[in-house]
């Protein structure tokens, strides 16, 4: 579970700790002190947890992070990747550097968890990606985040074709606003949540357990006939 | 022997790096360069430049480390006047003593 210490990530760890996994590994960067307290819930579930602190932004903070998955685990059952870095800002303004860290972390690192993973996976492990609507719509101040998001799900469909053989699925969660505390954090989010329940025709924003069990559903036998699709979660938000 | 890194090295890396970064000439930084306020960094750019100071010197640096390592115990509003080369490059070299 990449960026697994909140949020989203967080929710499904704890989630996952319900559908027979006998360790959960958590990996995070920013704050040490939520990586703990998600593996003490988990271990508190009855599940092995283990916490990593890598920058998966580079390729070596991927080999890193597998590197220390290898001294607890051979097998791999599944791999969710929700960490995500946020440069909330026009596409026109976005520089250079911000374009790489945002892409880096949010897809490429995707890409090469997965080359990492696989030698790890038997047939019947699954890889779910956390994608959002800014994918495949231009959002106010997305425009760095949305292309990689794009980027993250055309990934997960390449590599559903790729990895079906294997009888390895690949899917994507993609979500609306969540309320979490990355979330509160930002400036103007109040004002945010308030237009975004407006417009949801459920009447208000996600709750992160609500996509972690779509996540943790795509990751389950039971969604065996699914792979290389986007499932949206948006309480129909892009329906409106 | 572990040798002392001095002000005048980090301060020539770290310019290298932040100049990288923010696509800026190196020859504008100095000392009391403010990162925000000269160099128009946002808080991507930031993290941006935290890791690269990670992989150059080898050792991690959590943003809450990062944020009172360079700023002390001044309250958050206020670190927009603080994210100096200067302060930086004292917390870089402060980081690597520990780490020696």
């Amino acid at each position: 579970m990449t960026g697994g210490s909140r949020g989203i990530g967080r929710a499904t760890a704890l989630e996952l700790t319900q559908h027979g996994m006998g360790t959960v590994a958590i990996a995070y960067v920013e704050n040490e002190t939520a990586a703990a307290a998600t593996c003490r819930e988990i271990e508190a579930a009855g599940v092995r947890a283990h916490a990593i602190r890598a920058n998966l932004g580079s390729p070596a903070g991927v080999d890193q992070m597998f590197d220390e998955l290898g001294l607890v685990t051979d097998t791999l059952d599944v791999l969710v990747h929700c960490a995500a870095l946020a440069a909330f800002k026009p596409l026109t303004e976005t520089r250079p550097n911000q374009w790489d860290i945002t892409m880096n972390t949010n897809a490429r690192s995707f890409l090469a968890a997965a080359q990492r993973a696989l030698p790890l996976m038997r047939a019947g492990g699954c890889m779910v990606a956390v994608s959002s609507l800014g994918a495949v719509r231009a959002l106010p101040h997305y425009g760095a985040m949305g292309p990689t998001k794009a980027a993250l799900e055309s990934i997960v469909r390449t590599l559903a074709v790729e990895l079906a053989p294997r009888r390895i699925r690949v899917n994507a969660v993609s979500a609306g606003l969540v309320s979490d505390t990355g979330l509160t954090s930002l400036p103007g989010s109040a004002a945010a949540v308030a237009a975004a329940s407006e417009r949801t025709p459920l009447g208000r924003i996600a709750k992160p357990g609500e996509i972690a069990s779509v996540i943790a559903f795509l990751c389950d036998p039971a969604s065996n006939w699914i792979t290389g699709q986007t499932i949206i979660a948006d309480g129909g938000w892009s329906l409106v | 022997m572990t040798s002392v890194l001095t002000f005048d090295e980090v301060f020539q890396n770290l310019t290298r790096i932040v100049a990288d970064a923010l696509r800026v000439n190196p020859a504008t930084i100095t000392p009391d360069t403010n990162l925000i306020v000269d160099l128009d960094a946002e808080s991507i750019d930031l993290v941006d430049i935290r890791f690269r100071i990670e992989e150059a010197y080898g050792f991690q640096i959590e943003q809450r480390a990062f944020v009172t390592g360079v700023a002390g115990d001044m309250p958050v509003g206020e670190l927009v006047n603080l994210i100096t080369m200067r302060r930086l490059v004292e917390f870089v070299m402060r980081r690597k003593g520990e780490a020696a």
